[in-house]
């Protein structure tokens, strides 16, 4: 299982747009990709999902990371997410910190 | 290991050292008898979540340890309720862990994500992502359960 990530930069909005796994084992390599990012001058950061079947409590404490680290009226989305992966972040209380959308 | 389930309702079994070396055999086998034997999509990917969870904490207190194996196997069942029942059994001779399902609270109700702890997310998870959980310690082998029900069973049957 692999994850690639493609970060796209405009201004103060970063749109990660991911592809494959987010499970253990790939986790760590968006975590990476978000402490490189400039997180506190990010108004907007959107986590692309279209190309994302699977994503475990490892990829929601990404997310989790992300939100934390960026100052407080700033967005966290999650972009074409499947009903299983939004239904997971409304489980868990993340819905109230992360917006979805579709596009 | 010794063989940890005999039972002949035992579909496929997969057991190898638990490490990050083989976590993609391992989720490949998850997915596979999950999506298999599971027609309901949320369903299967609710398993599929609660059994991630349960062999990512396996591989993270045994990898790098010697003579520790983990065994996953699957199996269909009748329930005491005679309903269909899929479950997935992992079972590992490491570090005995409990994680007391049945006290388990959700570690996050009403605290901002600004100010949330993750830890406990996982187990949550694995709770809440299937129809049942059990955990029982049969020295030395953890074995956790992850049960889906996949039919009804009519009473004539």
């Amino acid at each position: 299982m692999t994850l690639s990530i493609q970060s796209i930069e405009e201004n103060e909005i970063v749109t990660l747009v991911l592809q494959g796994d987010v499970d253990t084992k790939t986790a760590p390599e968006l975590l990476e990709v978000l402490t490189n990012l400039k997180l506190k001058e990010i108004s907007h950061l959107k986590i692309e999902l279209t190309e994302v079947n699977f994503m475990s409590s490892a990829g929601l404490r990404a997310l989790v990371f992300a939100k934390q680290k960026m100052v407080h009226d700033s967005v966290v989305s999650v972009v074409n997410a499947n009903e299983e992966i939004k239904d997971v972040i409304t489980k868990t209380g993340l819905s109230t910190a992360v917006s979805f959308i579709n596009s | 290991m010794e063989n940890l389930n005999p039972n002949p309702n035992v579909l496929n079994k997969i057991v190898v050292p638990p490490s990050m070396e083989r976590w993609d055999e391992l989720m490949e086998f998850v997915s596979s008898e999950s999506r298999k034997n599971i027609s309901d999509k949320k369903k299967s990917y609710g398993l599929i979540l609660a059994a991630e969870e349960i062999i990512s904490n396996i591989v993270r207190v045994s990898e790098g340890k010697e003579k520790i194996l983990i065994e996953i196997s699957s199996q269909k069942r009748i329930s005491e309720d005679k309903k269909l029942l899929f479950d997935l059994s992992i079972a590992d001779n490491g570090i005995h862990f409990d994680p007391e399902f049945e006290t388990l609270k959700n570690p996050c109700p009403d605290i901002p994500v600004s100010d949330r702890k993750i830890g406990g997310l996982g187990l949550f998870l694995v709770k809440n992502s299937c129809d049942h959980v059990s955990y029982v310690y049969k020295n030395p082998f953890n074995i956790y359960t992850l049960s889906v029900y996949i039919d009804q069973i009519e009473e004539d049957q």
